[in-house]
Parts: structure tokens; C-alpha cells; sequence
């Protein structure tokens, strides 16, 4: 089940928030080696306070978490704008409405495993893609901007999601870190749609029987 | 209407090196509006503006936050607009920033009763991030329904559409939009217009921030993409010949103008162009023969 987590929800949902900010801190600072902002409660910085929504990706209990993802306006603060803007020159201070901010995007291996033993970790990032992509043509949301390691292009290209580089940087982590953006519109979710085997929406639709038709995205 | 030539010269006129007069300017702007086929400039056509740019260049020049709720409402047959500015820097301001063009009456009975304790609308709005039906709200609560009951006898529309919006200050905003149509009916007209009322959201935003802490005359930063863009859009190139000359998608060009027009603080490319030439952020005769 794929669905969106906001302040005005939390509350309902305390066991995904845990989880969320250990996930995070287990792919970015344990595996990644990004520099970011450790505390007890996992990784969290002050975007978390900025009344961001959360794409989640959990089991139809809405009980086990196996992919996650934040998104913020970027008319309000940003993480990309605050602290790659200096990095990436040219670059990633877009700032409008309709274009928005998706980082931390990260997927529970061993939880998705242990779920769905069919299906690949390259394909579950794909269909985080393309509910990402769902959902923000549902909230009038053209570009996404976002974060990513080099090799993560591929799988945005494999999903169908168009990604265009704004620019790099190297002292983030043990790879270098990239910024780019991608369209949304009907035509990019129709080709992601195709390119994923997946025929109907994601977003707040029990359907997990359906995904699990090929393990990795068809070739472009 | 003008020829393309005609408008070319017009256009070589009013942005001629000796002749960058404000007035000039401006009436060369104010005549452009009444192009009818502005696919001439090259802005018209591939979604650098769009049939609405001159509705929300009209919308943000009005003097009043009032007037504008008003034009919108006729623009888009909503029945009421409420917008509310509820934090500035993160904190709860003493008396919240409301303009609405609710009757007196029901601004007064919702006063009197406090209905904000019991409205979904207020009391969830401020904690979303995304825009969404007041349809999708909690309405299951006995003082809801009975609350939603008074609100029709008020005569008051139902149905409705919440934008919530935060600025870079982490200001706090909600712009609602009602309307007395039937539920259904009222979701697919949201469907069609929600990208236009989200323009007149931002633009009733900073319109408030004008109004309560006065106009911002920092010069913005662009960034040196966003500079190039608007150059050659000053030059009369579409969104497809600028990616070709720069060698980004057609998309990007239009990412580049949309921030660029947001960080001026303007509602449309013409005001964007206008203000950027002004500020000497551009210089439209840098890149002539």
C-alpha cells in the first residue's frame, strides 16, 4: 500500500515514523556514508520539522514499512536548496509552485524480502518511482527535484522517469551525490506505467498481488 | 491586434538601449495584453505563459487583497475565498491574518460559536503540506455535521478546496476555495482549474506578506541558468529554442522561468521580464548582433 503521511496524520501512524528515521539511518549513514545528522530517533534533520509529506510504501496492515520518501515545496525551505545550492552553482535553486523537493528516498531490503520474495530491490525503487509519480500529479506537481547516487540514474531511466542532471558533488559521501530533475505529467506516468507492467494506480490502493508480475523493469 | 512586425519593432523600442523608460515599458506591456496571438513573442506558445498570464498579471496588480478574492471567485464560479496566515517563523502570530469574502453574518456566527475548535477545515489545514477536497477531511464527528448543517443554512457552500502553503520565512498559509456545487461536481471542476487556483494562492500570499510587513525591494538571486533564460525569453525565443541554445529540455526552460518569475515576486513572465530588466538582472541587448 502506498499512501501519503502528514502532520495532520502522524498521530495514527507512530510505528511507521520510528521506523522511517531508522530506515533512513541505516541506508544513509550506515550504507551510504552520506554526512548527515544522526540522533536517537534515527536520521532526522530540521526539513523534518518544515511540515513535509511522506510517500510510504507499507504492508496493506499499514503496520511494516518497505520504502519511504520526503517531499517539500521548495517556495518553503529546502534541503537541496539550503545545502547543495552552493555546491551545484548553476543549479538547484529552482524555487516555484508546482516543483518540488523528493529526498531521502530509501527501500527496507530485508523487510521487502521477507514480504514479497519475488521481487527485486531495482523493481521496488521503480515502483516507488512511479507512486511518486502518482502522487504528484494528484497535488499539481510538474518537476521533482531531487538527490541521488550516479548509479541510481539507471533505475530512474528504467522506471521511465526522465531524470536530468543539474549538477554533482563529492564530499557528501563515499560517491559523489547528484541533483537532478524530473518531468511529471500524464504522458511520463503512462510511460512509466508501460515501461513497469503495472496497469492501475498505486497510491492508496491495496494491490500487492499485481506487482509482483516481473522482477526487474523491461528494457527501454 | 499587432502584426509580428509591428511587434517586433515595439519590442526593440521598448527594451532600446537609450530608451528603457519605465512608462515606455509599461505601455509597451499593457499593449501586449491585448495581443491576441502572442505566439509572435515566442512567450505565448509551448507554456512559457499561457491564456491565464494575463488574468494573474491582472490579479496581482489589483490594489486590494478583496478585490482579488473577488476576481477570483468570478473567474473560476467559486462562491467564497478565505485566506489565512496563521504562523510567521514558526510561531503562532497573536491575531491571524484572514481576508475572506464570507457574509459578515457568518463570519460572525462562526466568531460567536467558535467554530474554529470544531471546523476540519482550520483544524487540520495547517498541519498539511499538500492540497486537497474538504471532502477528504474527518466530517465524522456530531459537532461537525451539525456544524456543516449551519454553514448551508447560512447559506455557504460545502464544498470545498484546501491550499496550504509555506513560504521560504516558514510562513503558514491556507487559501480555501468554496463553492455551494454538489460534491462530484465540484471535484472534476477542481480537477480542471487546481494548478490556476494554486497561481492565485501564491499570488493572495504574497499580497498578504506586502500588506503586513511591507514590499520586499531586495534585489532576488537568480541563479546564472535562471538569468539566461529570461534573457533569451526577453529576446522573443520559445521554451524549445532556448533548450536548444543552452542544451537542456524544453521542461527545464520552463523550470528556469517559473522559478525565476516566483523569486521576483511576479505573477506572470511579462511582470518577470519587466521587473528583471529593471533591476538590471537581465540585459535583453547582451546577446544582439
Amino acid at each position: 500500500m502506498f499512501f501519503v503521511l502528514e502532520d495532520h496524520n502522524k498521530n495514527d501512524y507512530p510505528l511507521l515514523y520510528q521506523r522511517m528515521f531508522k530506515l533512513r539511518k541505516e541506508i544513509f549513514a550506515d550504507q551510504l556514508g552520506w554526512d548527515v545528522k544522526l540522533s536517537d530517533l534515527g536520521e532526522v534533520d530540521v526539513y523534518d520539522d518544515c511540515n513535509p509529506a511522506y510517500l510510504v510504501w507499507t504492508n496493506t496492515e499499514k503496520t511494516i514499512l518497505y520504502g519511504c520518501l520526503r517531499l517539500l515545496p521548495t517556495t518553503g525551505p529546502t534541503l537541496l536548496y539550503d545545502v547543495f545550492r552552493d555546491t551545484f552553482p548553476n543549479n538547484v535553486s529552482l524555487t516555484a509552485p508546482g516543483i518540488w523537493e523528493g529526498t531521502r528516498l530509501c527501500i527496507d531490503e530485508k523487510a521487502l524480502a521477507k514480504d514479497h520474495p519475488d521481487m527485486g530491490a531495482k523493481r521496488a525503487f521503480c515502483l516507488m518511482l512511479l507512486a511518486l509519480c502518482e502522487t504528484a500529479l494528484q497535488f499539481n506537481i510538474h518537476t521533482l527535484i531531487s538527490n541521488y547516487e550516479p548509479a541510481s540514474k539507471r533505475l530512474y531511466n528504467m522506471s521511465g522517469a526522465e531524470l536530468v542532471e543539474l549538477g554533482r558533488a563529492d564530499q557528501y559521501g563515499r560517491r559523489p551525490v547528484c541533483a537532478g530533475s524530473f518531468e511529471v505529467s500524464k504522458k511520463v506516468l503512462q510511460n512509466m506505467r508501460i515501461r513497469l507492467g503495472v496497469s492501475h494506480a498505486l497510491l492508496n490502493n491495496d494491490f500487492c498481488n499485481d506487482l509482483k508480475k516481473t522482477d526487474e523493469p523491461r528494457a527501454a | 491586434m499587432y502584426s509580428f512586425l509591428e511587434c517586433s519593432q515595439l519590442c526593440g523600442r521598448a527594451f532600446g538601449g537609450q530608451s528603457r523608460s519605465l512608462d515606455l515599458i509599461c505601455s509597451f506591456f499593457s499593449q501586449m495584453r491585448d495581443v491576441k496571438y502572442l505566439g509572435a513573442y515566442g512567450m505565448g506558445t509551448l507554456g512559457l505563459t499561457d491564456e491565464y498570464d494575463r488574468f494573474f498579471d491582472e490579479l496581482s496588480r489589483l490594489p486590494d487583497i478583496n478585490l482579488c478574492i473577488e476576481k477570483i471567485c468570478s473567474e473560476f464560479d467559486i462562491q467564497f475565498v478565505t485566506y489565512h496566515l496563521a504562523f510567521h517563523e514558526g510561531k503562532a502570530i497573536d491575531s491571524p491574518y484572514v481576508r475572506t469574502n464570507y457574509p459578515a453574518t457568518w463570519v460572525s456566527q462562526y466568531l460567536t460559536n467558535d467554530y474554529v475548535e470544531i471546523d476540519p477545515v482550520a483544524q487540520s489545514g495547517f498541519k498539511r503540506a499538500l492540497p486537497c477536497l474538504w471532502s477528504e477531511l474527518d466530517w465524522s464527528s456530531e459537532q461537525a455535521v451539525s456544524f456543516k448543517d449551519d454553514a448551508q443554512k447560512h447559506g455557504i457552500g460545502t464544498s470545498g478546496y484546501l491550499v496550504p502553503i509555506t513560504d521560504r520565512r516558514r510562513r503558514r498559509a491556507i487559501i480555501n476555495f468554496a463553492s455551494p456545487k454538489k460534491e462530484s461536481v465540484w471535484a472534476d471542476h477542481i480537477h480542471e482549474i487546481k494548478s490556476l487556483l494554486q497561481e492565485c494562492a501564491e499570488i493572495l500570499h504574497r499580497k498578504a506578506i506586502v500588506d503586513l510587513y511591507g514590499a520586499d525591494d531586495e534585489k532576488p538571486a537568480l541563479s546564472p541558468r535562471e538569468i539566461q533564460c529570461l534573457t533569451w525569453v526577453a529576446q522573443g525565443k520559445d521554451a524549445s529554442s532556448i533548450g536548444l541554445i543552452l542544451g537542456i529540455s524544453e521542461h527545464t526552460v520552463r523550470d528556469y522561468c517559473k522559478s525565476a518569475k516566483h523569486k521576483l515576486g511576479c505573477a506572470s513572465m511579462y511582470q518577470a521580464i519587466h521587473k528583471a530588466t529593471m533591476l538590471r538582472i537581465i540585459d535583453p541587448d547582451s546577446l544582439s548582433d
